[in-house]
């Protein structure tokens, strides 16, 4: 098995995950964390401690423009994104960046012509690819098992109060995140994951959070239409007051049967008729954790590496969904569905 | 839909789970003859049901001109008797299981029916309980893989039973094939064949009155080389443990399906792609209607009895996979008396 | 009777009798490992000295994590040592007989893990060091030592369950990580008739008695290519116990399925225990008893084991199984495979040794 030697950057409390990939990383047998970055000298240290890594430093660049290292690994506002991937991009070096890829669909789309062009991989932290229970359903529309997937359903659903305070970052009224990327982007990725290519758009948002709180509006629903004939529904919202249960769900629903996942309880449900005219069931299954997300994903990468293929959510599928969320802005305005206009990779 | 086709019901306790089909707007069965032994009883019920005709003497249901179907529920020792008369006259049949009680009584129904050219279905509720139909459809969707190990069990404290069919007790009822006839022929549905069985038989003496062996343990070995076994246990204090149950292991997934009189059922399967393996549930609640709560599987069963009726189709289980559980039944109990590995007749 | 003959140090040996307290050397820290604990129990009345493995990290973890003071990749050195009392074995299952022996040689009580010998010429070898030598052996069969079969055991002795007129005992374990961490079963396959089996049927023997006739099919299930063809791991039997009664066993190393790993029934005319439950006739209202125990870690029934050995050793007093127990269990798995590499027909089992 090839070893790869890895830098982090960003580690500290700018993003919600902070030192969750270096931790991720110490796992891998086959993983040599090497260095770690971030502008926060306290949360550096407290993580270089932790994962018993000396080399440390407050500039990206001796990751990103390292050429000791094999893969580089963002995870810093989403502002800086592109240009620290284009920069390991141009060193040579795989990249894992947490989404969004660019602030905006040009920007995703020159980073994946960069990597496409290069042969690299870039992989993004859509993990939600990897929680077994999604997993689950993805296999059975894969196998068949639903027969004609006819309509898809994602969501993100996480009262944002307790994470605005703590990375303000986020509400700066003068550049605020966009709630679409924080959070669209995860059910946005896991609706073309089942159901393909999107072909059209249209959305409506309002807001729950009050301006104060969160300068944007914080509550959009998303209708899908799919090359494939299918249609589908996102829901992406923040402002709601206190989570009901769970955070984001995954459901596929076609002709001969439907599988639902969402993260509460860690459970999937399938619906088929087994022959037995609808008499009992659903057939359940509890996926009791123990699974990490976060190591499938960079697990993934290295087996892309190796194999040579597409990582399971990468800069084109970025490129794609980023496209998707651009249709819904114009749609927002417009009050209609709007096409998906992909740019060229 | 007319009611159009007229049963005839020999035995009043199980085979008052046919009584409901008259209720049923989607059946074109209609029960007119019931029968039992006892006048005061059989009247009874006749009266609650609204059924025209009733007798003590099974000839006269059997000899019904607006009687097609007659479904004989009497005692295991019985039916060969009331079978035979049934098929003389020309009648379908659903006869509950264990079919008959010897391999030569077996003989003699697959060629009467082969002669008579009438629908024969063997009452087998576990082929119609829906935990065992998912099981099958799982099983033949590919999803356990190719089957490595099979098991089938049916346990019950028949203690509980004797007061309200004596029979059971007096006769005594041979559970080797009342018993054992259960899981035999689930296992035949969902694997084929069987080719040989050893077996061993005791009592525990719970009831003195009764001698004859009541527990059971079978190996057998399927012609298409699956291994498998099974447990009929009724001389038991009664077991904390589903009363039906059948196990399918195989090369993708190991699917466990059970059922309790009256209380449901359960599958629990695992499948070997989902990492951690977790156990997969499936529910079923608790069907009430009937005697122990079989009659929502006879209402299936008839279901399926009327569109092979209709269509012209082959009851599953017909009266060859009556006499294949019966000659494996009959294998079972000599190996028992031998010791031996007894070879099973498939041929009929 | 624990000597006949003089030992090598006579007066540490007393010494440490008189501390109640005996050395324990292992071989083999795969399965071994689970005694190394011992050292870290104040008021065990054992220690282990030494351990003997090809590994160094084992050896050298051993050694640095739990205090052992000796450690070597040679048997004989391990032998050597005066303050070593009771050797335990656990090592492949092919490499028992000769070491068990060789141990007896030695001056050693032998503790080794099942089974403890793999075909009835084995087992006779044993027994005959066992009389040369006058040590002990026993086969460190846990199933007896698991929580619920020593509570099951309790209310057999104290009548509770009548007369068990049917004991069941299957093994459900999928075979393919362990495969991936201990390769010799494969590389040198082990002979599951022997190494699995050994575990349902010393459980049967301990809730109801010495099993006389056993038959049945087995079969290579064709999972794990790893494994040879011509080596059964899936088996349905029925047996028949020296009072007549019936039981099964059965094993299947397939997907894990939805059931216990050693899942044993036992049927009586009072009671029936069927895990996790128990229904006991003789109370009034015949009350399902939920008899659910917190599952605990596999080397806890080890270390019983070897508690029940040094306890009978330092008591002069018998322990639980010795190499006429072995020798039984083995011949069992004679019978199986006579019966299953063959018409599955039932043979008898040899208990005279």
């Amino acid at each position: 098995m090839a070893e790869y030697r890895v830098g982090v950057v960003g580690v500290g409390s700018r993003t919600v995950h902070g030192p969750l990939w270096a931790r991720t990383l110490t796992a891998i047998p086959n993983v040599k964390l090497v260095r770690l970055v971030d502008e926060e000298p306290d949360a550096l240290a407290r993580t270089a401690a932790e994962v018993g890594v000396d080399d440390t430093s407050s500039d990206p660049r001796t990751v990103l423009e390292a050429d000791d290292l094999d893969i580089v690994i963002v995870n810093t506002i989403d502002q800086v994104h592109a240009e620290q991937v284009d920069a390991a991009l141009d060193a040579g070096k795989h990249v894992l960046t947490d989404k969004p890829l660019g602030v905006d669909t040009g920007q995703a789309a020159g980073v994946a012509s960069k990597a496409k062009k290069a042969g690299l991989k870039v992989a993004v932290g859509h993990v939600f690819r990897f929680v077994p229970q999604y997993e689950f359903v993805k296999k059975r529309v894969e196998l068949g098992e639903l027969g004609r997937i006819f309509h898809v359903e994602a969501g993100y659903v996480h009262d944002m109060r307790p994470v605005w305070k703590a990375t303000p970052w986020r509400t700066d009224p003068d550049d605020p995140q966009n709630p679409w990327f924080g959070g669209a982007l995860h059910p946005i990725d896991l609706a073309h994951w089942l159901g393909g290519e999107v072909t059209e758009v249209c959305a409506v948002e309002n807001k729950a959070s009050s301006k104060a709180e969160f300068p944007l509006n914080d509550n959009a629903i998303m209708l899908l239409k799919f090359a494939s004939g299918a249609i589908g529904r996102v829901w992406n919202t923040f402002g709601i007051q206190q989570n009901p249960g769970f955070q984001t769900f995954c459901s596929a629903f076609g002709d001969r049967g439907s599988c639902l996942a969402d993260s509460r309880g860690g459970e999937a449900e399938l619906h088929i008729d087994w022959g037995v005219d609808g008499v009992g069931g659903p057939l359940r299954i509890p996926f009791s954790g123990g699974k990490n997300p976060n190591l499938a994903c960079v697990l993934d990468l290295l087996d892309a590496i190796e194999t040579d293929r597409p990582p399971r959510s990468d800069a084109a599928q970025a490129v794609r969904n980023m496209a998707v969320l651009d249709a819904a802005t114009r749609s927002v305005k417009s009050g209609k569905f709007e096409p998906v206009q992909i740019p060229a990779i | 839909m007319a009611k159009s086709i007229g049963v005839g019901v020999i035995g009043i306790g199980m085979g008052g789970t046919m009584l409901p089909l008259n209720l049923d707007e989607n059946s074109p069965f209609e029960v007119r003859s019931l029968c039992s032994g006892t006048a005061s009883k059989v009247e009874a019920v006749a009266r609650e049901w609204d059924i025209p005709h009733w007798t003590t003497n099974y000839r006269e249901t059997i000899s019904r001109p607006d009687i097609d179907v007659i479904g004989i529920y009497s005692p295991d020792h019985l039916h060969i008797e009331h079978v035979t008369a049934a098929l003389d006259a020309g009648k379908h049949i659903v006869c509950t299981k264990p079919m008959v009680t010897s391999v030569e009584d077996a003989d003699r129904l697959v060629k009467l029916v082969d002669e008579k050219g009438v629908k024969f279905l063997v009452g087998q509720t576990m082929r119609f309980e829906p935990e065992f139909t998912a099981a099958k459809s799982q099983l033949d969707r590919g999803l356990l893989g190719d089957l490595i190990l099979v098991e089938g069990h049916y346990v019950h404290d028949m203690r509980h039973v004797f007061p309200s069919t004596p029979w059971r007790r007096d006769v005594p009822q041979d559970l080797m094939y009342g018993g054992i006839s259960h899981p035999l022929d689930i296992m035949r549905w969902l694997v084929g064949d069987i080719e040989e069985v050893h077996a061993y038989g005791n009592r525990a003496g719970l009831t003195p009155e009764v001698k004859i062996k009541a527990n059971f343990i079978l190996n057998v070995k399927f012609v298409n080389g699956v291994m498998g076994r099974v447990l009929g246990m009724y001389d038991v204090v009664h077991p904390p443990m589903p009363m039906m149950g059948i196990g399918l292991w195989g090369s993708k997934g190991t699917l466990m399906a059970d059922y309790t009189d009256l209380k449901g059922g359960h599958i629990n399967v695992v499948y070997d792609d989902i990492e951690g393996q977790p156990v997969g549930t499936f529910d079923f609640p608790p069907e009430t209607l009937g005697a122990y709560g079989h009659g929502d599987t006879v209402l299936r069963y008839m279901a399926q009895f009327a569109d092979c009726l209709e269509h012209d189709r082959e009851p599953s289980p017909n009266v060859r996979d009556g006499a294949k559980s019966v000659s494996t039944c009959a294998a079972a109990a000599q190996s028992i008396e031998t010791g031996e590995v007894v070879k099973v007749r498939n041929e009929f | 009777m624990f000597r006949s003959e003089p030992v090598l140090d006579d007066r540490t040996e007393e010494a440490r009798l008189q501390m109640a307290e005996l050395g324990v050397g292992v071989v083999g820290l795969g399965m071994g490992r689970s005694l190394l604990a011992v050292n870290g129990m104040p008021d065990f009345p054992a220690t282990v000295r030494g351990v003997c493995d090809l590994v160094d990290d084992a050896t050298a973890a051993a050694k640095k994590e739990f205090g052992v003071e000796f450690t070597t990749n040679r048997i004989d050195a391990l032998l050597d040592r005066p303050d070593i009392d009771i050797v335990g074995i656990y090592t492949p299952d092919h490499l028992h007989k000769d070491q068990v022996i060789q141990a007896l040689e030695a001056g050693k009580h032998v503790l080794v893990t099942k089974p403890m010998s793999i075909n009835s010429q084995e087992s006779e070898e044993i027994i005959s060091a066992v009389k040369r030598t006058g040590k002990r052996v026993m086969p460190a069969q846990t199933q007896r030592y698991v929580q619920s079969h020593m509570a099951v055991r309790r209310f057999i002795d104290q009548g509770e369950f009548g007369d068990i007129y049917f004991v069941a005992a299957d093994y459900y374990q999928d075979l393919r990580p362990v495969y991936d961490h201990t390769p010799w079963r494969y590389q040198h396959p082990q002979d599951f008739i022997y190494g699995g089996l050994s575990h349902n049927i010393d459980t049967m023997r301990f809730l109801k008695g010495e099993i006389v006739e056993v038959g049945g099919y087995g079969m290579n299930s064709g999972l794990d290519p790893r494994y040879p063809e011509g080596i059964f791991e899936t088996f349905v039997l029925n047996t028949r116990f020296e009072d007549g009664t019936i039981g099964r066993i059965a094993m299947a190393p397939a997907v894990r399925p939805p059931l216990p790993n050693i899942y044993v029934q036992v049927f009586g005319t009072s009671g029936t225990f069927v895990p996790n439950q128990i229904v006991l006739d003789s109370f009034e209202g015949k009350p399902v008893i939920d008899f659910d125990f917190t599952s605990e870690n596999w080397s806890f029934a080890e270390i019983r084991v070897l508690r029940n050995f040094v306890d009978s050793i330092l008591a002069d007093k018998p322990q639980a199984l010795n190499e006429i127990d072995g020798a039984r269990i083995t011949a069992v798995g004679d019978a199986i495979t006579a019966s299953v590499t063959s018409d599955g027909s039932p043979r008898k089992v040899r208990l005279d040794f």
